[in-house]
């Protein structure tokens, strides 16, 4: 059995000479970096490699699966690259506009907005109280949807003119197919605020006499929406009854036992996000009355670590929540 | 003095129906007086304690044997204002709930069914969710997207006449009876919600 070490500096100082690949043969499409698929082959024949070597040599295979996956990632840049070269290639007539976005958002900054805003989502979705207005992301959220409809006209009418005087680099067909995969992107994104946005009006009303004590909570519009509701729902409830109540005490519409508050009993999924883990106390927000069960029961304060999926009353993790040790799971 | 039948009338009322009853103005009168009634008999037995001592108008010392009508009596209203009270906030949750799935105004058959004021709710909270709606900004409406986006291009059926025709980005589609056509879902969508498009899911059924 040769030594494996070896096998792979061949394999490293082999990867510029034209190896004949049998693989490559067969493929039509003309890939621009041939050097680059070659290279993932040969990895796989040093994995069949893999299955015949030793144990003793297993603590040498993880380096090699390092190295693939390196060398992996660096072919899936160049590709991306090209694309975003031959996009600007095609583009140029455009101006800076197309391939600015183009080459940045489709491919980096929207999926880490859109990851952000779906993390938001399902978060405020699973959450019984309101969660603080995200201040950082939401407002650019919408501000990019609105730039994104304007790429998307522009990529419809490319699509349609075939003899533009302006455009006559862009491929027309390619140009109505990008333009559907953008529209795809901009409902997904518009559905997401909506809903998000939905949501939390919906718990405003609800829980609209509790929220009067979080404004922290809520955006400037959202505060102004919960006091002209409140207004609305109030002098619709003095109208229809308590104004024909006699006395002035029994008017009231907001005593303690009459606001209607969150459930922070309810059990929710949650994972732990926090690397040094969390300490989640058993009794916390509950009332125990017998003092013998304290002692001899299991000690109530637990920690849990990293990456623990717990299944738990929502009141004992609320504080890691909105300081974003814990997260809500769908 | 039957104690809160005319609030569980109400409240029967209303579990009784799909949508909404009609506003039960009588009964919800009545529900009314009745409090005023039970605030008689406390006001009745306050002056006659009154009477009974009349030197100590301030702090009144009450008998332990009037002390179970006075609970009675404020129980009983409580009773009663919360009972008028579900019944219209439930009313209200309906009204709201409308809105939000049609975003157009009052059909006159709805409209049939309400009080005055609840018409005057509607309108006001229509306003109120519209005006939020505009000042998003980005172009976003709140009353569209609400199912999560699977295909861009759906298949519909209308099954209303008389909507003549709708401007789309591929040019104009006429929306005779009868016909199916494959549009874009944005430009649909409060068709279908409104029920004059119907989607067709590809199984068909009927």
């Amino acid at each position: 059995m040769a030594d494996f070490s070896n096998l792979l500096d061949e394999v490293e100082s082999s990867t510029t000479a034209a190896v004949d690949n049998p693989f490559q043969s067969q493929d039509e499409y003309n890939d621009p970096a041939p050097i680059l698929q070659q290279q993932p082959q040969e990895d796989e024949e040093d994995y069949n490699a893999d299955d015949n070597t030793e144990q003793q040599e297993a603590a040498q295979i993880p380096s090699v699966l390092l190295q693939a996956e390196t060398q992996y990632r660096e072919e899936r840049e160049r590709d991306t690259s090209a694309l975003i070269e031959t996009d600007r290639n095609k583009s140029r007539e455009d101006g800076g506009d197309y391939d600015h976005e183009d080459g940045d958002d489709s491919i980096l900054s929207p999926d880490e907005d859109y990851e952000t805003l779906k993390h938001l989502w399902i978060q405020e979705l699973n959450c019984a109280e309101l969660l603080p207005y995200h201040r950082q992301s939401i407002p650019v959220l919408m501000e990019l949807l609105s730039a994104q409809e304007e790429i998307i006209d522009d990529l419809q009418d490319q699509g349609k003119n075939s003899f533009s005087a302006s455009s006559g680099n862009v491929d027309p067909s390619l140009a109505s197919l990008a333009a559907s995969v953008a529209k795809m992107d901009l409902d997904r994104v518009s559905f997401l605020l909506a809903d998000l946005t939905r949501t939390r009006l919906g718990k405003i009303e609800k829980y609209a006499l509790h929220n009067r004590e979080v404004l922290d909570r809520m955006s400037d519009e959202e505060i102004s929406y919960l006091k002209a509701y409140g207004e609305l729902y109030e002098q619709h409830m003095r109208r229809s009854v308590t104004d024909h109540i006699p006395k002035e005490a029994w008017r009231k519409l907001d005593e303690p036992s009459m606001i209607e508050r969150p459930n922070l009993d309810a059990y929710v999924f949650c994972y732990v996000v926090d690397e040094d883990g969390v300490v989640i106390n058993n009794h916390e927000g509950i009332d125990i009355d017998d003092e013998e069960e304290l002692e001899d029961g299991p000690d109530p304060e637990e920690r849990y670590d990293s990456g623990a999926y717990l299944f738990v009353r929502y009141g004992l993790i609320r504080n890691f929540i909105l300081e974003g040790r814990v997260e809500l799971l769908m | 003095m039957n104690y809160g039948q005319k609030a569980k009338e109400l409240l029967l009322d209303l579990k009784r129906s799909d949508f909404i009853p009609p506003y039960n103005k009588d009964t919800v009168r009545d529900a009314l007086s009745e409090i005023s009634l039970h605030f008689q008999e406390l006001e009745d037995i306050q002056t006659a304690l009154h009477r009974a001592n009349p030197e100590n108008s301030t702090r009144v010392r009450v008998d332990r044997s009037l002390r179970p009508p006075l609970l009675l009596h404020d129980a009983a209203i409580k009773r009663n204002k919360r009972c008028l009270l579900a019944y219209h906030v439930h009313r209200l949750e309906k009204l709201k709930r409308l809105r939000w799935d049609t975003t157009a105004a009052l059909p006159p058959h709805v409209k049939s069914l309400l009080d005055e004021a609840e018409v005057d709710f509607y309108t006001g909270y229509d306003k109120l969710v519209s005006r939020f709606n505009d000042k998003l900004g980005g172009g976003l409406d709140l009353n569209s997207n609400v199912q999560p986006p699977e295909e861009d291009l759906i298949e519909v059926r209308v099954v209303k006449s008389g909507l003549g025709t709708i401007v789309t980005d591929y040019g104009e589609v006429s929306l005779d009876l009868g016909t199916t056509h494959f549009l874009s879902r944005g430009d649909v969508e409060h068709l279908i919600r409104q029920g004059s498009l119907q989607q067709i899911d590809g199984e068909e059924t009927s």
